[in-house]
């Protein structure tokens, strides 16, 4: 007699044969969600990064208190801006990401580009400029600028003085008609660029400790990441653009979005959308995950496989009380393929 | 031989209890039902009119093979899935009632062993199965032929693909009845694993759409064992209108089927072999 676990054994070869045979395999491969850390908090090179940035109070005895500031978070701060971006230039041109956007950006411009310029005046953007902040009052650019040609690049080496290490120069206005550029040095290390002499004012107190404290931007335990920053929810629906349905639903719900993106190799960015009002917040996350949901089913009907991969690397985390998380990861493949048009050579994809 | 024997008691027992007619009945009926609803004098009267006049009467028409592909594969279809869910429906209780108490017993008695017991129910439902579907597709490859002169032999082999696929269906029917001997539940058992089927084609869009998470997981694990019904019913179509087929594909599917049906008879054989009557 034979053995009845013998019909077991038969059963279980037979469901493997079955799952093999039945499994026809596909022309376009699975989606599967990358496994991407997505940043959250600051690293502990960051948190070396950012400690390494403060700098302590001016000795010329005006500073409000004794704490230690970051001067470039600082500078941001000055104008009481409701948006702000900041570039880790440095970061981010040492990091794979980096090498491929300035591969892209050679390709493109070829050698006589404006980062040659740039260099011509004693400031490469790839080696001396460290950060790059944004914000309606202007840009403000931190970095090590003691060989920058200040003449050649701004028309004057000496600007008017301004506190105890602020120089003030106005540049022409612009041959297009636009607005007087007013920049705005703090020693060789910061370099702002405005549109009035006030805000200049304003950075250089800011940075200097005069006068009271601006409200903070973004503090020093928010500067992680490659790129991060504040935006307010009608900035954010003005930046996107889009249809006005969407703008309008994001800047009714959405009063501050707080942004970080991760791109020491793959891309991961995290958008911490808050708001006053738990209800609208949560109907905006509702509505922004079925959108990507019904983008995504879309596209894989309509066949447009790229679409549908780059919208499954998107993720909207449910509104816990008043704030949600969109979170995109790109794994660095997905993002040389994508610019491997602009790259040229065998790889170009097109 | 004795699996063979065990059938033909199945077969001869359908018949006695009048499945066979009420069979044959309700397949007539969707054959009637299907010739009325269709507009065939359009292919007839082209036929005719190229007859008498020599040429075609409208230039923009089609052949008649090609006019009838779509009436063939929405045939081909009815009797894919509509052989289905009537299978399910009436074929339940073949299983429950050779269990019944007092049959079983007279049955056990008998020098047959119970794996022939079961694999010879499992063949008489097929046989069935089979039967029925067949009979329906030559039965509208009959009438049309004789209507427009197109004779074709596909819509029958896709009545075949119709059969095997009731067969991993009835597979599942026949284990869940050992183990539980409920029509009811066998019923309940058929429908579950054809849904599942459906779910099955259209894993990749679905796995797509769910997050990580144990749900997806059994999801992918049940999907990636139960043959993709639909796919067969696609197939089913493309042979019954004559269309293109990813070559090995059909094939692969074939095969996949069979060898799902002969793993849960295998299990119920397993159980079987351990209950006591």
């Amino acid at each position: 007699m034979r053995p009845r676990w013998l019909w077991l054994i038969a059963a279980a070869i037979l469901v493997i044969a079955a799952a093999w045979l039945v499994h026809i395999p596909e022309a376009r491969p699975p989606v599967t969600r990358p496994e991407v850390p997505m940043p959250r908090t600051l690293r502990p090179e960051e948190r070396q990064r950012m400690l390494a940035r403060l700098t302590p109070p001016s000795d010329a005895g005006v500073r409000r208190g004794a704490e230690v500031y970051d001067p470039m978070l600082t500078a941001l701060s000055a104008g009481g801006a409701g948006s702000g971006v900041v570039l880790e230039v440095n970061a981010l041109r040492n990091s794979p990401i980096g090498e491929l956007l300035l591969e892209c950006l050679a390709a493109r411009e070829g050698r006589g580009n404006a980062l040659q310029a740039l260099q011509q005046m004693g400031i490469d953007p790839l080696r001396d400029v460290d950060r790059v902040g944004i914000t309606e009052h202007g840009v403000v650019v931190s970095g090590d600028f003691r060989r920058a040609n200040w003449e050649g690049l701004l028309g004057s080496a000496t600007g008017t003085a301004y506190g105890d290490h602020g120089q003030i120069t106005s540049v022409g206005p612009r041959s297009d008609g636009g607005t007087t550029l007013v920049a705005t040095r703090w020693g060789d290390s910061l370099l702002h660029l405005g549109d009035s002499e006030e805000d200049a004012h304003r950075v250089l107190d800011a940075v200097e400790g005069r006068g009271p404290a601006p409200r903070p931007l973004l503090s020093p335990e928010q500067s992680y990441g490659e790129l991060y920053g504040v935006l307010s929810g009608p900035d954010l629906a003005r930046t996107l653009g889009g249809s006005e349905l969407w703008a309008s639903a994001l800047a009714d719900a959405a009063s501050k979005v707080e942004l970080h993106l991760d791109a020491r190799r793959d891309v991961a960015l995290v958008a911490d959308v808050s708001g006053d009002d738990a209800r609208k917040l949560e109907d905006l996350g509702k509505s922004l995950g079925g959108a990507l949901a019904m983008a995504r089913a879309q596209a894989r009907a309509s066949g447009d496989d790229d679409a549908a991969e780059l919208l499954s690397f998107a993720r909207v985390s449910p509104s816990h009380g008043s704030s949600l998380s969109l979170e995109v990861a790109l794994p660095l493949e997905v993002v040389a393929k994508r610019l491997a048009f602009c790259r040229g050579g065998a790889d170009a994809g097109r | 031989m004795t699996s063979f024997a065990v059938a033909l008691d199945l077969l001869r027992e359908a018949a006695a209890r009048r499945w066979f007619l009420a069979l044959g009945l309700a397949l007539t009926g969707l054959l009637l039902l299907l010739l009325t609803s269709l507009r065939l004098e359009v292919v007839d009267g082209a036929l005719a009119a190229s007859r008498l006049f020599g040429q075609p009467l409208w230039h923009d028409i089609q052949a008649a093979d090609v006019a009838l592909r779509p009436v063939y594969r929405v045939a081909s279809q009815i009797v894919f899935w509509g052989g289905l869910a009537f299978g399910v429906l009436s074929c339940a209780d073949f299983a429950p009632a050779l269990l019944s108490p007092g049959r079983i017993e007279h049955l056990l008695s008998l020098p047959v062993r119970r794996w022939e017991l079961l694999v010879g129910t499992f063949l008489g439902v097929l046989v069935l199965a089979a039967g029925g579907a067949v009979y329906a597709s030559t039965g509208l490859v009959v009438v049309l032929g004789s209507k427009t002169g197109v004779w074709t032999g596909w819509p029958v082999v896709s009545a075949v693909l119709a059969a095997i696929a009731f067969g991993g269906v009835y597979a599942g029917m026949l284990a869940v009845t050992v183990w539980v001997r409920s029509a009811a539940l066998s019923a309940a058992a058929g429908a579950s694993l054809v849904v599942v089927g459906l779910l099955a084609t259209h894993r990749r869009t679905l796995l797509d759409l769910m997050g990580a998470g144990i749900g997806r997981t059994v999801f992918a694990a049940l999907t990636a064992v139960v043959p993709p019904l639909g796919r067969m019913a696609d197939a089913a179509g493309a042979l019954a209108s004559s269309a293109p087929l990813a070559p090995g594909g059909l094939l692969r599917l074939i095969l996949g089927t069979l060898a799902f049906a002969a793993a849960l008879l295998a299990v119920a054989v397993w159980r079987f072999e351990r209950r006591d009557f």
